[in-house]
């Protein structure tokens, strides 16, 4: 009896921290989150053409205006 | 005896104190338990288990390329618990400087010495909660943790950190008054009022439990509502164009001094706003910021960018045609007791011309000449055509605020006799940018007018679950002949008339320019500059329409004020960018050129049997005198191939260095190292040069250096 006791005893310490280590990661994953969002953020305002042209004028780089030459390959053996 | 007696005495007097006292145990446990127990149970519930709301994620507005527009961010409210019990004087007054100096130079907003103060007295009274700053981002709140005093822990430093969410918007500016916002008693705007109830999802409730450690854990009986999170929402915006868009309005409006503008671009058989930009500008500074959907909301007198409606209306009626010819009068036409000008002189111009011609001036005495001409005894028809039209009804977009449009009716108190020629040049009715545009598109799209769209599909979790397909709205505003002749003048315009500024060699625009005078508390002003608003709408390639884009500029105050060098431009960088960016625009080579590229034709020497894989693989076809040698020369000219045959590994074999010009290096290498000679080789393509001359002999082990280029 008091060694089944025991075991419930310990069994419900062990459910309890548990709990705490989930508890906790939830927090962190909500933090990583967070900072996932605010890196990501960052670099899509500065990923943007216009911040792009301004980081690379000095770099002597320039935007083309002409639009890309095409190579198409007409696959013979697939079209009907 | 006496003794035992005493001793049993003494026993039994003992073992009746503690069966009374253990009896006595047991009726108050019974007592608390079954007597008070109800009222101790609901407390203990009261205290450890409660309702708990459980938050709904917002959704996301996503541009068209999966960019984010629009997402949720906490921010933290942070305060500061300065008695708490572990904060001793010494390490409150060791720490206050510092940290107050850091405060200060982390939120700028106090100085040093208020920030000690505010520290200080808050100590000194006693204080347990004391606000240092609102909704601070994560990074600050990072750099905060770390200051003095509040590093110190949850317990010594006192820290008290409050969680909000507040909406993102990772791009700032670009089209902020159309992403909008949902807020409580405050009218929607834009794309989160419209679909806010998409998008913010439903909050949960359960009942949760505390538990040692304070940690909330959800009871499981089944009353449990979970948090249905909002549904993410993608835009039709194109954050590339969105910013070319926004940027090239921005340098504009400086330049020009301009009041306020906007900008939208639109995809001609969608309907898909691909960029919306508004700008106005603060106070009398050079700095504009979205404030106002000007395109959606500011319902006003088109202008000139009218007269091609006008003109839409009349071919319709099969009154008007673009080779009939108008008297210009020098510019200037006199209706009733109002005078009708022309914005510009032009002395060679100002008389006899075709209505074509007309309408690439943007003559209002030419325009209005016609439509009064034909419209004048039945002013009814014309305003019915341009009923027809749809410029009397607003778009029914899904954003909120949308202007009114007001056109005029013949037969009521306000319709004059100068009424007319005015209306047919864009004055006296008014109507919203987008509605403007809305109509060129569908003089682009083949006379199919289609609903402008700002939302492409509503998702949830990754799914979806709405689409949002084109809407048409009228299949055809004209007939094709109509329509031929409505393209061949917007064209005209770029190309000879008043937007001849715009034209460029690679692609063709076609559109309108349009300077309207504004008019304040119903009076025009002519003389100054700033009474005017600018405008450009079109769209591009004008033979194959794939884009549609209307330009506004209102206000322009320096530097020009018509159409085509004020909003002109703008649509000229947009209409560059998004033709250099779509890859399908261009019209392939055409054959001549693939023909000159044939002529400098250049294949290498080498293998036969690769030479010819390579050739058929291509499609290329040769002469050949080559018959079964397994090694060939190629010679390319006038684009004919010719293909003779040729035997290095024999002369190799009989100790004599070939003529390894021209062929490529695999094959070189290979046949020299068979012969067990030594190769290096420098630089990469066809053999230029080699060390060994051709017909020299040479010896096993040997080194030969092949130049390639």
């Amino acid at each position: 009896m008091a060694f089944l006791a025991m075991i419930y005893i310990a069994n419900g310490y062990y459910a309890h921290s548990r709990l705490k280590d989930l508890d906790s990661l939830d927090n962190s994953i909500g933090e990583l989150r967070t900072q996932y969002i605010i890196a990501k953020d960052k670099l899509m305002y500065l990923s943007k053409e216009s911040e792009l042209d301004k980081a690379t004028t000095n770099m002597g780089l320039k935007e083309s205006v002409i639009p890309p030459e095409k190579i198409v390959v007409y696959n013979k053996s697939k079209k009907k | 005896m006496e003794a035992k007696k005493d001793i049993v005495l003494r026993t039994y007097l003992l073992y009746t104190l503690i069966s009374l006292l253990g009896i006595a145990i047991c009726v108050r446990v019974f007592y608390v338990q079954h007597v008070e127990g109800v009222k101790w149970k609901k407390e203990e519930a009261e205290f450890t288990t409660s309702f708990r709301t459980i938050e709904a994620v917002r959704g996301n507005i996503y541009a068209e390329d999966g960019n984010l527009l629009a997402t949720s961010l906490p921010y933290f409210d942070v305060a500061m618990d300065v008695n708490t019990e572990y904060m001793t004087d010494d390490v409150f007054n060791d720490n206050l400087d510092s940290l107050s100096i850091c405060l200060s130079s982390l939120f700028k907003d106090k100085a040093t010495r208020e920030y000690y103060k505010l520290l200080k007295t808050a100590r000194d009274n006693g204080e347990r909660y004391v606000m240092i700053h609102h909704s601070i981002s994560y990074d600050d709140l990072q750099k905060l943790k770390h200051f003095p005093l509040i590093r110190l822990g949850k317990y010594k430093g006192g820290l008290i950190i409050a969680q909000n969410n507040r909406r993102e918007l990772p791009f700032q500016d670009l089209a902020e008054r159309t992403i909008g916002y949902a807020r409580e008693n405050v009218q929607p705007v834009g794309l989160e009022g419209a679909y806010d109830s998409y998008l913010a999802g439903v909050n949960g409730q359960g009942l949760m439990t505390k538990t040692a450690g304070g940690i909330w854990v959800p009871l499981n009986n089944g009353e449990n509502l979970q948090p249905q999170n909002g549904c993410d929402i993608t835009s039709t915006i194109n954050i590339n164009y969105q910013d070319v868009a926004e940027q090239s309005l921005r340098t504009q409006l400086i330049k020009h001094h301009a009041n306020h503008g906007c900008v939208v671009l639109m995809e001609v058989k969608t309907g898909r706003v691909l960029a919306i930009a508004n700008l106005t500008r603060k106070d009398s500074s050079d700095t504009y910021q979205e404030m106002y959907n000007y395109v959606t909301g500011e319902s006003m007198e088109p202008g000139s960018t009218f007269k091609l409606f006008s003109l839409l209306v009349a071919m319709e009626d099969g009154l008007v045609n673009p080779t009939d010819t108008v008297n210009l009068e020098g510019g200037q036409h006199i209706y009733y007791d109002r005078t009708m000008k022309d914005a510009e002189h032009d002395d060679e111009e100002a008389r006899s011309v075709n209505v074509q011609r007309a309408f690439e001036l943007s003559s209002n005495v030419g325009i209005s000449k016609v439509i009064c001409k034909h419209y004048a005894s039945q002013p009814q028809k014309f305003v019915d055509g341009l009923c027809r039209l749809g410029i009397n009804q607003p778009l029914h977009l899904s954003i909120p605020g949308e202007g009114a449009p007001m056109v005029p009716n013949p037969g009521t108190n306000n319709w004059y006799g100068t009424t007319l020629p005015w209306l047919s040049v864009g004055y006296g009715l008014t109507m919203t940018p987008l509605q403007t545009l809305t109509i060129y598109n569908a003089v682009a799209n083949n006379g199919v007018m289609v609903k402008p769209q700002f939302i492409d599909a509503i998702t949830k979790d990754g799914k979806l679950v709405k689409k949002f397909e084109p809407i048409i709205m009228n299949p055809a505003i004209c007939s094709s002949s109509t329509l031929k002749k409505l393209r061949a003048m917007l064209e005209g315009v770029v190309l000879r008339g008043t937007a001849s500024n715009l034209r460029n060699t690679v692609y063709a625009i076609a559109g309108k320019t349009g300077t309207a005078q504004i008019a304040s508390k119903g009076q025009y002003k002519v003389q100054s500059k700033a009474n005017y608003r600018a405008s450009f709408v079109g769209y591009f390639p004008a033979d194959k329409p794939e884009y549609s884009c209307i330009v506004i500029v209102n206000s322009p105050s320096a530097d020009g004020y018509y159409g085509n060098i004020t909003a002109g431009p703008i649509f000229r960088e947009i209409a560059d960018k998004v033709y250099a960016s779509s890859i399908g625009i261009d019209p392939a080579i055409d054959d001549t050129t693939r023909q000159a590229k044939n002529n400098n034709l250049f294949v290498k020497n080498g293998d036969a049997d690769d030479t010819y894989n390579v050739f058929k693989a291509l499609d290329m076809k040769c002469k050949s005198s080559a018959g079964t040698s397994s090694w060939v020369e190629c010679n390319a000219h006038d684009s004919t191939l010719t293909v003779t045959g040729c035997n290095p590994e024999k002369q190799l074999q009989k100790g004599i260095i070939p003529d390894l010009k021209n062929m490529n290096a695999e094959d070189a290498v290979y046949l020299l190292e068979n012969a067990h000679l030594k190769v290096s080789v420098k630089g990469s393509g066809a053999v230029r040069e080699q060390s060994l001359e051709p017909g020299s002999s040479y010896t096993k082990g040997q080194r030969i250096t092949l130049k390639l280029s």
